[in-house]
């Protein structure tokens, strides 16, 4: 493949890799957005009972280590889900399961335990001790299984392929099975580089997510 | 004033309480230090005041009042709460952790804001230099002074204090101790206050509760503990130095022999002030080998203070 090879390709597919982009991206955003939705009030549920979070996140842990293009074909093989997004959604919900509710509970678990005792011992509630002192404390971890899972969720959103989506992932697929590699190099490329890019912003997000106080040295 | 009924705290799996059947008295504006070895059950005592701890069996009553009839949040609200690792929040100013209990009572603003500079101010603080910073840029001496102004904030009738000064340096600890001790002269709180160590119980508190094993062995006045320690226990843990603790008790004008004018300065080697401990008396005598000390008032000589005298006042609170 020579460079001209490639720069054809992109310049004759425009529209067919903006398509599998957009569609990427929104499985990403929408697998993402209910990943939080569901999981970080999970995980700081958790924290209020160690039985509990001990089972969920050996289940958590348990799911995380199922093979993406297995999960996927377990899925498809369940009436409801079937081939298609609602398949790929779900299983990026649960990868997401792992990196979420560990880091939101390790994040508050590790608060320092003198800080929640003197604000509870000056009377303020629970939800406020939550609100005020948990979260902001713990945003560092949890904002990193934030970070993670984006990540994760842009690579894993590439093998849905196998299962209907039209997304960056077939540009992969397709390209091997075809031998075509300007199409294989420009699916690895820009999921790449969306991966990079996403990781990099969000990195950045996360030295101004730190509350001030922690930042500081002595 | 805090009344504690019958106190018991038996966690479970355990076969013998934490505490056990404890009554206790602490009149208004007091401080009561709890005092003995780790795990006797006095830090259980004490957070079973604000609530932290549920007792077993038993009443704490508040003014009267039982503490199960109010809500624990409210209760904790009024009352100053101070641990020995202060937990101050570290994504917060100084000025923001003071102002945390105003806030829950929904002070306005500007009365906040009088409120936290008083309280940075009365705690011996740089004001400007303070009120911004975080708590990991300040010593170990400036959070607790900044622990003990957030306890005060709403100036609550009662503190809970458990090992304040614990954590700090023993300059730094015998200057808190010594500060606090002299705002308390002026506020008058009612105060319980934890400690393991028998020498900061005996100059902090007006009232010295002895405990052991989860059971209140003697209870009483620093000198009635030093003076008749009730069994061998309380003995040893107050040491063999009890003589020379009470000492402490005693500033130099409350043993001197008054003087008249006929006494000049100049037939005194060494000089003290009248409220110059008796151990720093004692040690005076003893270091440059004189028979006694001339105690002055300000410039003015007012009274002499010998060995003999120390050695009468101390038999004379023996009670032999």
């Amino acid at each position: 493949m020579t460079l001209k090879d490639f720069i054809n390709f992109l310049t004759k597919n425009t529209g067919t890799i903006m398509e599998y982009s957009k569609n990427h991206f929104t499985l990403v955003l929408l697998a993402v957005t209910i990943s939080l939705v569901i999981w970080v009030p999970v995980g700081l549920l958790l924290t209020k009972n160690d039985k509990w979070a001990a089972r969920v996140l050996t289940l958590a842990n348990t799911i995380f280590c199922i093979p993406s293009l297995s999960m996927f074909a377990i899925l498809v093989a369940i009436p409801y889900f079937g081939l298609g997004r609602k398949s790929a959604l779900f299983a990026l919900v649960l990868y997401a399961m792992m990196p979420l509710i560990r880091n939101v509970y390790d994040g508050v678990k590790n608060v320092d335990r003198n800080v929640i005792e003197a604000a509870k011992g000056m009377g303020m509630s629970s939800g406020r001790i939550m609100r005020e002192i948990l979260v902001p404390l713990g945003m560092p971890i949890i904002f990193t299984g934030f970070r993670i899972t984006v990540v994760m969720t842009t690579g894993i959103a590439a093998i849905a392929t196998y299962i209907g989506e039209r997304n960056l992932g077939r540009f992969i697929s397709e390209g091997l099975v075809r031998s075509n590699t300007p199409m294989m190099v420009t699916g690895a490329l820009i999921i790449s580089v969306i991966a990079i890019g996403l990781d990099t912003i969000l990195g950045a997000i996360e030295k101004r997510i730190v509350p001030r106080g922690l930042r500081i040295n002595r | 004033m805090i009344e504690l009924m019958q106190i018991t705290k038996q966690y479970s799996g355990q076969t013998l309480p934490a505490v056990d059947k404890l009554s206790l008295f602490i009149p208004q504006g007091e401080i009561c230090v709890l005092v003995g070895p780790s795990g006797c059950g006095k830090s259980t005592t004490l957070r079973m005041i604000n609530r932290m701890i549920e007792p077993t069996s038993g009443m704490i009553k508040i003014n009267g009042e039982n503490i199960m009839n109010t809500d624990s949040d409210q209760l904790r609200m009024g009352i100053g709460y101070v641990i020995q690792q202060i937990g101050l929040l570290p994504h917060r100013t100084i000025a923001e952790n003071i102002a945390i209990v105003p806030r829950l009572y929904k002070w306005p603003k500007d009365r906040i804001k009088k409120r936290v500079e008083e309280l940075i101010v009365m705690m011996g603080l740089d004001l400007e230099k303070t009120w911004g910073k975080y708590p990991s840029q300040l010593s170990g001496g400036q959070m607790q002074r900044v622990g003990v102004a957030r306890a005060m904030a709403v100036d609550p009738p009662i503190m809970l204090m458990d090992e304040p000064f614990g954590a700090v340096d023993p300059i730094a600890r015998t200057h808190l101790q010594d500060e606090f001790l002299r705002l308390q002269r002026e506020i008058k709180k009612t105060i319980v206050f934890v400690t393991h160590d028998i020498n900061e119980a005996i100059k902090m508190g007006d009232k010295i509760a002895i405990f052991d094993a989860g059971r209140l062995v003697q209870f009483g006045t620093p000198e009635e503990i030093l003076t008749n320690p009730i069994n061998n226990f309380v003995e040893k843990f107050i040491g063999h130095d009890r003589v020379v603790k009470k000492l402490n008790l005693f500033r130099a004008e409350e043993v001197m022999q008054p003087v008249g004018r006929d006494m000049r300065k100049n037939e005194f080697k060494v000089f003290v002030q009248t409220t110059t401990s008796l151990p720093d008396a004692l040690s005076l005598l003893l270091e440059y080998d004189v028979d006694y000390l001339g105690i002055l008032k300000g410039e003015e000589l007012c009274g002499i203070l010998s060995f003999k005298d120390i050695r009468k006042h101390v038999y004379r609170k023996e009670g032999e």
